[in-house]
């Protein structure tokens, strides 16, 4: 369900009328999206969903609870102010509590464009068929995922506060595997405008990347030079940018910890060469103009010339420590260089590629250290060109670590949220070969 | 409600389905979370509405919505029938159903206390209470400790002639410990072990939370000063609390029969399982036995039925070491792979699903999940005690911790809670920077010894994913103690 700005105030401000608390804060959401699954070059599952969720935060004092739903009426609306209350007048005082929020003012983001929006399931199969067909006539097998969605978010409280956003998201993705199941390649775009996800492109790389990789080599597990491109980046860094808590870190339990206390802002934990921050204006990504407690999204550096920058604040923890919230990152974006990931590969010596990454976990906080493996599509690259393809790996390696040999940058481009480059690196640990295709 | 769901069917089957079911479900979900001394948040969501599966020509549609008015639950309908008949021009597979039998029925968890009439200020007493007895140990500085709680509501109805009631209740205490040596800059953390179960208030209760807390808060300081492990093959012994998730991954996702063929290729990934190893695969010493089963006391995955509306059961997926079955949906049983392999292996025919269909929500579309996947126990007499007496040179792990495993679930790895280092049938110290890294298949085929069913446990996870949109299944896995020989230990330890 789709509810405009003046109705989702009105809801807000009828949500607020049945309140009894000191303070309470609302904040309502909801949508349609509709997905497309094929699989064996056959469309298999579709679906369509309209959702709507209403969730109230109510404060007697310091005491405060959540409490949520997903319907509309006067009684819903009812009842789940006073699901809150009830919980929240037997919640102890918080001694980290922090007033809502008043007015705000907002960057002017519209992460909405109307071609998502209108998107219909007949749109969605046509994107299925850029790679079904050519599966077909090639004699491999597609598999893939295509959704669209446009939702909207709305934050409002009893200090006056008030934010609303429409937002459309559509993402492409596809696996393509020879028939033997020798080969397998991948390829996906997403954007926020449906009209600008080029499943053509995706689709042709899965299925050059699944030809590629079916006659694979076995290289021994150790510590090699790699070039990961930007869909292998943004799976790997992404978990460093979950590990940039400024509180965690000032409580010693973080990467970005200093030893006998406080943390490392201020301190190099890159290479020169690695600039990290958030720009939810970018009009690549476009992120939401606020986040669930109503504060404004901002532009954030988080690692300069490889100088750490900031950490994310909340709102307590910032007023603890005296200083303006940072608000959550909202996107990834490193700075990459000029130049493409050929132009890349063209320039180095020797190393793996790696198209992706799949099933990366925390092995170890402290420094950060990740395991997970590489898939659809891992090659060799000596003097300059991709030789042959090679078995996949299991890796353990620390993004920070990795940013600390970074040797070669292509220029960033859109992965999902982020806006990242292929990055070369002197060395990575890839530590016991896969079977897995 | 009974018209509601006869709108949906009769709309479906007069607008040309084959075959419709509707789900109307309510999902309540409660988290009481805190930290040290205060309460970190305390949220009551709940989610309702329904969703309606079609089936035209072969081709699934699916709509859902929050509304619940006939008016919309027709027109929601009618959306579904709608994205059917814009996918048939993609259709290469059409969907076939296995038979199954029409019940009018109600299924409920058999819990002894809800955990949504329990007073809050009574679990956050108990919360912090935890917390609080945690951070009496020396050298322990933070204590999070947490309760979720899950209730399902689900009416079901089919063009089968099936009405089926079922209220699901889902149950998860936890905490975690970290000490901290700030002049050195380390910090361990240490989680309870216990896992979330399919009951009431009443496991709570008999989790022994405060009991556990200063144990768990012990081992956290411990592991600060541990011995940093020595790399090599190592004989394991792996306590439930771990071994649940390793059957998770490397038995529970490889025995699904839609990644198997290729349905899943796109996320998740394959099956090293492909159907011609049913009925040859040496898939673990023959000792090894693992049991589907959706009908267990207490598993997070048992119901009463599924979501195509099939009576839950149990199964075979490996017997004496051999895999011989998959898990199933109605519309996976007719899968020509799947019949010829059964038959080419001389084994029997199955013309019914066994019962795995699940969608996490009314609006998520329900495909095959993941039933309690158990190792069976050993059967001669074994105890924990008497399996580490039995070792020479090994380490005995508890707990869960870090998990990855491929794409076809061959190459994993994982690491735990608290390691002791076992020598000459004794427990000596503790150490860390442990993990195990195998080949699926050799890994079970290790296992020399399963103790019996005195220690037999389930553990499990309430947030198992798949798919695309991505769901969550919640799902148990029971096992005893057991041992591995020679496994590939890591030191992950790392500098920077």
């Amino acid at each position: 369900m789709i509810l405009s700005k003046s109705k989702s105030r009105n809801i807000i401000e009828r949500a607020l009328s049945f309140s009894t608390a000191d303070e309470m804060r609302i904040n309502l959401g909801g949508g349609r999206s509709g997905n497309t699954r094929f699989a064996l070059n056959s469309i298999t599952t579709s679906g369509d969903e309209d959702t709507f969720s209403i969730q109230v935060r109510a404060y007697f004092g310091k005491q405060h609870a959540t409490a949520s739903g997903t319907e509309i009426s006067d009684e819903a609306l009812k009842r789940v102010v006073q699901t809150a209350e009830d919980a929240a007048r037997f919640v102890p005082e918080d001694p980290e509590y922090v007033p809502e929020l008043g007015p705000q003012k907002y960057l002017p983001i519209k992460p909405y464009f109307r071609s998502t929006a209108a998107a219909s399931a007949k749109q969605r199969v046509n994107g299925a068929q850029s790679s079904l067909q050519p599966a077909l006539e090639n004699n491999l097998l597609s598999a893939g995922f295509f959704t669209n969605r446009h939702g909207f978010s709305a934050v409002g409280n009893s200090n006056k506060l008030f934010g609303y956003y429409r937002a459309t998201n559509a993402s492409f993705s596809v696996t393509t595997r020879t028939k033997d199941g020798t080969g397998s390649g991948w390829g996906s775009d997403s954007s926020r405008n449906i009209d600008q996800v080029d499943y053509q492109s995706a689709s042709k790389r899965a299925l050059q990347k699944a030809q590629g990789s079916s006659q694979s080599k076995t290289l021994e597990p150790g510590i090699y030079p790699v070039i990961m491109e930007p869909q292998a980046v943004a799976d790997f860094i992404r978990f460093g940018s979950y590990a940039m808590n400024a509180r965690s870190a000032d409580e010693g339990r973080s990467f970005f910890s200093k030893a006998g206390g406080g943390n490392k802002i201020g301190e190099q934990v890159a290479g020169d060469n690695i600039t990290l921050r958030s720009d939810p204006t970018h009009p690549q990504l476009l992120g939401g103009p606020f986040g669930g407690d109503g504060l404004p999204a901002k532009k954030n550096t988080w690692i300069k010339d490889g100088v750490l920058q900031q950490l994310y604040y909340d709102r307590y923890w910032a007023k603890k420590q005296g200083i303006e919230p940072t608000g959550y990152p909202s996107n990834i974006i490193i700075e990459g260089e000029q130049g493409t990931l050929d132009e890349l590969i063209s320039n180095t010596d020797r190393a793996v590629l790696v198209t992706r990454f799949w099933y990366i976990r925390f092995v170890d906080p402290q420094s950060l250290l990740l395991t997970g493996l590489t898939r659809d599509g891992t090659f060799w690259v000596e003097n300059g060109r991709i030789q042959h393809a090679i078995k996949n790996f299991r890796f353990n390696e620390s993004p920070m670590a990795v940013l600390n040999k970074v040797t070669g940058m292509s220029t960033p481009v859109r992965i999902g949220g982020s806006m990242v480059p292929a990055i070369r690196a002197s060395e990575f640990n890839f530590a016991s070969l896969s079977d897995a295709v | 409600m009974r018209d509601f769901l006869d709108t949906a069917l009769n709309t479906a089957t007069s607008n040309g389905a084959s075959y419709a079911d509707i789900r109307i479900s309510r999902h309540k979900n409660q988290s009481i979370r805190t930290r040290e001394n205060r309460v970190d948040g305390i949220s009551n969501s709940e989610s309702y509405g329904f969703g309606v599966r079609v089936l035209v020509d072969g081709t699934w549609g699916f709509a859902a919505s929050h509304r619940l008015t006939k008016s919309n639950v027709a027109k929601i309908t009618k959306r579904a029938l709608e994205i059917a008949q814009a996918n048939k021009v993609a259709q290469r597979l059409p969907v076939e159903l296995a038979a199954v039998d029409s019940y009018e029925d109600e299924w409920l968890s058999p819990i002894k206390k809800d955990p949504f009439q329990v007073p809050i200020d009574e679990k956050i007493d108990l919360l912090l209470t935890v917390n609080a007895e945690a951070l009496k140990v020396d050298g322990a500085k933070y204590c999070s400790s947490s309760m979720l709680f899950m209730n399902e509501e689900k009416h079901f109805a089919s063009t089968e002639g099936s009405y089926i009631f079922q209220n699901i209740h889902r149950a998860w205490p936890s905490f975690t410990v970290t000490a901290i040596d700030m002049q050195r800059g380390e910090f361990e953390t240490r989680s309870l072990d216990v896992s979330p179960m399919g009951s009431g208030y009443e496991y709570v209760d008999q989790s022994n939370l405060i009991e556990q807390a200063p144990v768990i808060a012990a081992e956290a300081v411990q592991k600060l000063t541990a011995k940093s492990v020595e790399p090599g093959p190592k004989d394991l012994i792996l306590h439930p609390s771990h071994l649940w998730l390793t059957i998770h991954e490397s038995v529970g996702h490889p025995t699904e029969l839609d990644r198997a063929l290729g349905y899943e290729a796109n996320y998740a990934g394959t099956s090293f399982l492909t159907v011609d190893k049913m009925g040859t695969l040496k898939f673990g010493s023959d000792i090894v036995n693992f049991v589907a089963d959706k009908t267990i006391d207490n598993g997070l995955a048992t119901c009463g039925y599924d979501d195509d509306g099939v009576k839950t059961t149990e199964w075979h997926l490996v017997k004496d070491g051999i895999f011989i079955d998959y898990q199933t949906t109605r519309d996976q049983v007719h899968w020509d792979e799947y019949r010829n392999a059964r038959k080419s292996a001389g084994l029997p025919e199955v013309n019914h699903s066994y019962g795995c269909s699940y969608g996490d929500s009314w609006s998520s579309i329900p495909f095959q999940r993941m039933p309690n996947i158990h190792l069976e126990p050993g059967k001669e007499s074994l105890t924990l005690d008497d399996l580490i007496a039995d070792t020479e040179d090994g380490i005995y792990i508890v707990g869960d911790a870090s998990y990855s495993i491929d794409q076809q679930r061959y190459n994993f790895q994982f690491s735990g809670q608290s390691f002791f280092e076992i020598k000459k049938g004794k427990i000596v110290g503790m150490l860390k920077d442990v993990a195990y890294q195998a080949n699926t298949q050799e890994f079970w085929n290790s296992c020399d010894a399963i103790c019996d069913e005195r220690s037999w446990e389930l553990g499990g996870s309430y947030y198992d994913g798949k798919g695309q949109p991505g769901q969550s299944n919640a799902v148990s896995h029971g096992c005893s103690p057991a041992r591995f020989r020679k496994v590939n230990v890591l030191n992950t330890q790392k500098q920077i």
